[in-house]
C-alpha cells in the first residue's frame, strides 16, 4: 500500500484514477490545482505523485520543477498524466524529472501497473542505498 | 489535498461508484457537442469562440475512449489540433467537416 497524489483539474480522469488506485490497495489523496498540488506534496511527502500537466494556477511541469530542486522531494517519483501528445512534450516532461509519462486516454490497469513498477523500482533503490 | 481516501468495501457499492463518473463525462459530452453545434450553426469562427470548444474538446479527446466512445475522442483530438494548425481560410471548411464527424461519431 502506498500514499499516492493525485494533481488533476478534471474531475472525471480523478475519478477514475482514484477508483483504479484505491482498487489496487493504495490511499489516494487529489489536488484540483498546481498550487494546492504543490502544498499537499510538501506537506503530505507522499509515495508517489501523478501530474497532469494542464492545471490552473501552476501547472504540472511547474510542480515537478519545484520537487525536483527539493531535497525532500527530489526522489519522489512522479508520473505525468496528460492530454499533450507532441513527442516535444513527452521530452519537456522527461527533462523537467519525470519518471513516467501515459497520454489521455488511459487504460487504468495500465497505470496501475506503472504506478506499481515505480513504487517497486523507488523501493529497490532505497533498499540498495540503504 | 483535503483527505485521503483508501478502498472503498468491495461488490455491490462499487458499481455505484463509478455510475456518477460516467454521468459526469455524459454531461460534459453534451457539453461539448452543444458548445460545438453552437459555434457551426452561428458560422462563427473567431478565435475567441473556437478556443472556448477547444476546451471543450480537449477534455472530450482525454476521457471519450475510457468510456467505450474511442472514435468519438479520435474526432475530437483531431478537431482540436486542427483548430490550432489550420489557417484562417480552410478553418471554416475543416470546422464544419470535423464538427459533422464528431456528431456522427457521438
Amino acid at each position: 500500500m502506498a500514499r499516492i497524489i493525485i494533481a488533476e483539474d478534471d474531475e472525471i480522469v480523478t475519478g477514475i484514477v482514484s477508483e483504479a488506485l484505491t482498487k489496487a490497495g493504495h490511499i489516494v489523496g487529489v489536488a484540483y490545482n498546481g498550487a494546492d498540488a504543490l502544498w499537499a506534496i510538501q506537506a503530505k511527502e507522499p509515495d508517489l505523485v501523478i501530474l497532469d500537466c494542464n492545471m490552473p494556477e501552476m501547472s504540472g511541469l511547474l510542480v515537478l520543477r519545484e520537487m525536483r530542486n527539493s531535497s525532500e522531494l527530489y526522489n519522489t517519483p512522479v508520473l505525468v498524466l496528460t492530454g499533450r501528445q507532441g513527442p516535444r512534450d513527452v521530452e519537456l516532461a522527461y527533462n523537467q524529472g519525470a519518471n513516467d509519462y501515459m497520454k489521455k486516454p488511459f487504460d487504468p490497469d495500465e497505470l496501475v501497473f506503472r504506478v506499481e513498477e515505480l513504487l517497486a523500482k523507488t523501493r529497490s533503490s532505497k533498499n540498495r542505498q540503504g | 489535498l483535503r483527505q485521503w481516501s483508501a478502498a472503498a468495501p468491495a461488490a455491490p457499492g462499487q458499481a455505484a461508484a463509478v455510475a456518477p463518473v460516467r454521468e459526469r463525462y455524459e454531461q460534459r459530452k453534451g457539453e461539448a457537442l452543444k458548445a460545438l453545434d453552437e459555434m457551426v450553426r452561428r458560422g462563427l469562427f473567431s478565435n475567441e469562440e473556437v478556443a472556448t470548444v477547444a476546451a471543450h474538446l480537449h477534455k472530450l479527446a482525454g476521457t471519450a475512449a475510457m468510456f467505450g466512445e474511442a472514435d468519438l475522442g479520435d474526432q475530437a483530438r483531431q478537431l482540436e489540433d486542427g483548430i490550432q494548425r489550420w489557417t484562417d481560410g480552410e478553418r471554416e471548411a475543416k470546422i464544419r467537416a470535423c464538427a459533422a464527424a464528431i456528431k456522427r461519431a457521438a
